[in-house]
């Protein structure tokens, strides 16, 4: 398992448009990614679960990736949180 | 001919056939069938709806561009997630019931999650994942071929309960001349829609669905926000003329630079937008911030009081939008009009003239605490002014600043950080108020005129009413010399005087306004250009003559046609 963790951006924090972009790159690997804040974990893939953790800008996320391929989607994931 | 008012939410103005949205849940309360029988259904019904909406993603984006077909990809990306569709799959196979009551418990239970949550954003993203559902059930109703599909043949206007995006690209572009929802609101994808095609909207216009027929005539005035059902050949020909013109000075005004506004005697007038807490705040690039923030909807929108968290997180939000540029917030303006069945409100005769806005503040001062909490605690992160509407009386206003006194004791106790030197004005739209103007000037810190209230109070016409209708008009000379009064005691008493409502974008009445003192209009987002280019071309001077010249013109018909000459030959200039 991979782990990094990020300072969300986002004007609008993990929200539409954001969090539908995070779930669009989220969705190129095969590794189970899931983000969390405070005791919220949200799966990557799950539109719903991410709008449900109320991330907003400035929020300290911990992102994690396991699977075959979690060092390229960590990779990936690090780029879309820069 | 029956007139309704609402939001106008996208400007324009257009005279067409009513189309009614039909309601989408007919057919879906049958019986469930056994689980397989169900769970086909529910994945035919997946299938068909992606294939659907991959459809509406293209039409979208070649119709209505990238920013439009950003919100069908949401709902694609709603679509895609898994653990909450498995969700519908578990109930249809352990509960046994039908795949609509699945799909309608589990996006209930969606709901009850994001209702919870403290950011007004958040909370209205259920309307995406309601949507969906709802697209869902209609794909599995009918097919293809759904009844809610409506598909026009000629040109209409869509009257609905309220619309989801998936509704306004659905429709043929070729024949919507526009559109008008019973609820507010709800609405904010649909307006944004309604703007990149240019065609215009109003919404919150309560009473419509019931009024209105399929085929029926209707005109739509989406700047005024002004709906009329079977217009009269009078209504139809002002119109008509009105079309005519707007389109006319539409492309001149947009060529106007944006960017402070001075007359032409370099005067600084300060043009603000109105704005509300149910949608996305209008694009405040080119004015000086919101004039008039409508802080009803966040109370009107669910079954309880909203917290003062929840409050909180709307007005920073608007606060920090607005990015160091003014935001007047308008303490609660409800009463018994508006159905809040948790404040257990009676029914009215006369709600106008009933328990409305700060007379229900000041009697319920604990719920008043939680909003007014909520705006100083906001004013921390800009610029923030408050307002209190109806104010009748001295006793009231003075009440109202001892509670908002209160609240920032209370604020500063708790060691909660809060916005320092707020000023805090009035709406002066009763005769009472514009009576004793003089006396309220010493614990007002500004004056909001506004203009649609008080043109009902003063001439005693309810303007919703249609047999009053040709008395409900601001060019009487009661109300131009009201604001010509209002104008003179503000200036004695040193008090900035500003104006919202709908006179305040009107071209014959801004030279009035400005020559009765007024600094700041606040207006709708749509009428900004045409705004700006008149006041670049006024002499603050000259309109106080002509301001003077006005009050003593006895027939409404000479004033309307002087100020019009007026304001067409300051155009030209």
């Amino acid at each position: 398992m991979k782990e990094i963790k990020v300072t969300v951006k986002f004007k609008e924090g993990l929200h539409a448009r954001p969090a539908v972009k995070l779930i669009k790159t989220a969705s190129a690997f095969a590794s189970v990614i899931t983000v969390q804040k405070k005791e919220k974990t949200a799966l990557a893939s799950s539109i719903t679960q991410i709008l449900g953790a109320c991330i907003v800008c400035g929020d300290e996320i911990a992102v994690r990736a396991e699977g075959s391929d979690e060092e390229k989607a960590i990779e990936a994931l690090e780029q879309f949180f820069a | 001919m029956k007139i309704f008012y609402g939001s106008g939410c996208a400007d324009g103005y257009v005279i067409s056939e009513v189309l009614k949205k039909k309601a989408q849940e007919a057919g879906s309360a049958r019986l469930p069938g056994n689980s397989e029988e169900e769970l086909r259904l529910f994945e035919e019904g997946m299938e068909r709806l992606g294939e659907r909406l991959d459809a509406l993603y293209q039409k979208t984006l070649e119709e209505s561009g990238e920013e439009a077909a950003e919100l069908i990809e949401t709902y694609q990306v709603i679509l895609c997630d898994r653990q909450f569709f498995d969700g519908i799959r578990a109930r249809i196979h352990q509960e046994k019931i039908s795949c609509f009551a699945a799909i309608r418990e589990e996006n209930m239970a969606c709901e009850k999650i994001f209702s919870e949550m403290e950011d007004a954003y958040m909370r209205e993203r259920i309307e995406d994942i309601r949507a969906v559902c709802g697209e869902l059930i209609s794909v599995i109703c009918g097919g293809p071929d759904a009844p809610a599909d409506e598909k026009p043949e000629k040109p209409v206007v869509i009257v609905a309960d309220a619309l989801t995006p998936v509704d306004t690209v659905k429709m043929d572009k070729r024949y919507l001349g526009g559109f008008v929802t019973e609820t507010g609101g709800e609405t904010s994808h649909a307006v944004i829609l309604a703007r990149a095609l240019g065609i215009p909207a109003v919404t919150g216009a309560a009473g419509i669905m019931e009024a209105a027929r399929d085929g029926m005539k209707i005109l739509l005035d989406g700047m005024e926000g002004k709906v009329i059902l079977e217009p009269d050949p009078a209504a139809e020909m002002e119109a008509g003329h009105r079309m005519r013109k707007a389109r006319e000075d539409a492309l001149r005004f947009a060529k106007e630079p944006a960017g402070a506004v001075y007359t032409a005697d370099n005067e600084r007038i300060r043009l603000a937008v109105n704005a509300s807490d149910d949608a996305r705040l209008p694009d405040l690039g080119g004015c000086d911030g919101i004039g008039l923030f409508r802080t009803e909807f966040l109370y009107m929108q669910q079954g309880d009081y909203p917290s003062e968290d929840m409050l909180y997180q709307a007005y920073r939000r608007a606060v920090e939008e607005a990015d160091g540029k003014e935001v007047v917030f308008r303490t609660l303006d409800i009463g018994g009009d508006k159905a809040l069945g948790y404040m257990g409100l009676p029914e009215e005769e006369n709600p106008f003239l009933g328990y409305r806005a700060v007379r229900i503040c000041v009697d319920r001062p604990e719920m008043f605490k939680v909003q007014l909490r909520a705006m100083l605690r906001a004013a921390l992160h800009g610029k923030v002014k408050i307002m209190f509407p109806m104010i009748s009386n001295l006793e009231e206003l003075l009440y109202c600043r001892e509670i908002l006194g209160g609240c920032r004791k209370e604020l500063a106790k708790e060691g909660v950080a809060c916005g320092e030197d707020i000023p805090v004005g009035i709406m002066v739209e009763t005769p009472s108020a514009v009576m004793i103007l003089d006396q309220l000037a010493p614990y007002a810190d500004f004056f909001s005129v506004g203009t649609n209230d008080l043109t009902q109070y003063i001439m005693a016409s309810d303007r919703g009413n249609p047999a009053v209708q040709k008395l409900y008009d601001p060019f009487y000379p009661a109300v131009l010399r009201a604001l010509y009064h209002i104008g003179k005691t503000a200036r004695k008493a040193g008090v900035a005087l500003s104006v919202c409502g709908e006179t305040a974008a009107d071209i014959s009445m801004i030279p009035f306004l400005l020559g009765c003192g007024v600094e700041k209009l606040s207006i709708a987002e749509p009428a900004l250009p045409k705004v700006r280019y008149l006041v670049r071309r006024l002499h603050r001077e000259e309109c106080a003559l002509l301001a003077k010249e006005i009050i003593r013109i006895t027939s409404i018909r000479k004033i309307k046609e002087r100020l019009q000459e007026y304001a067409e030959n300051a155009l030209k200039r």
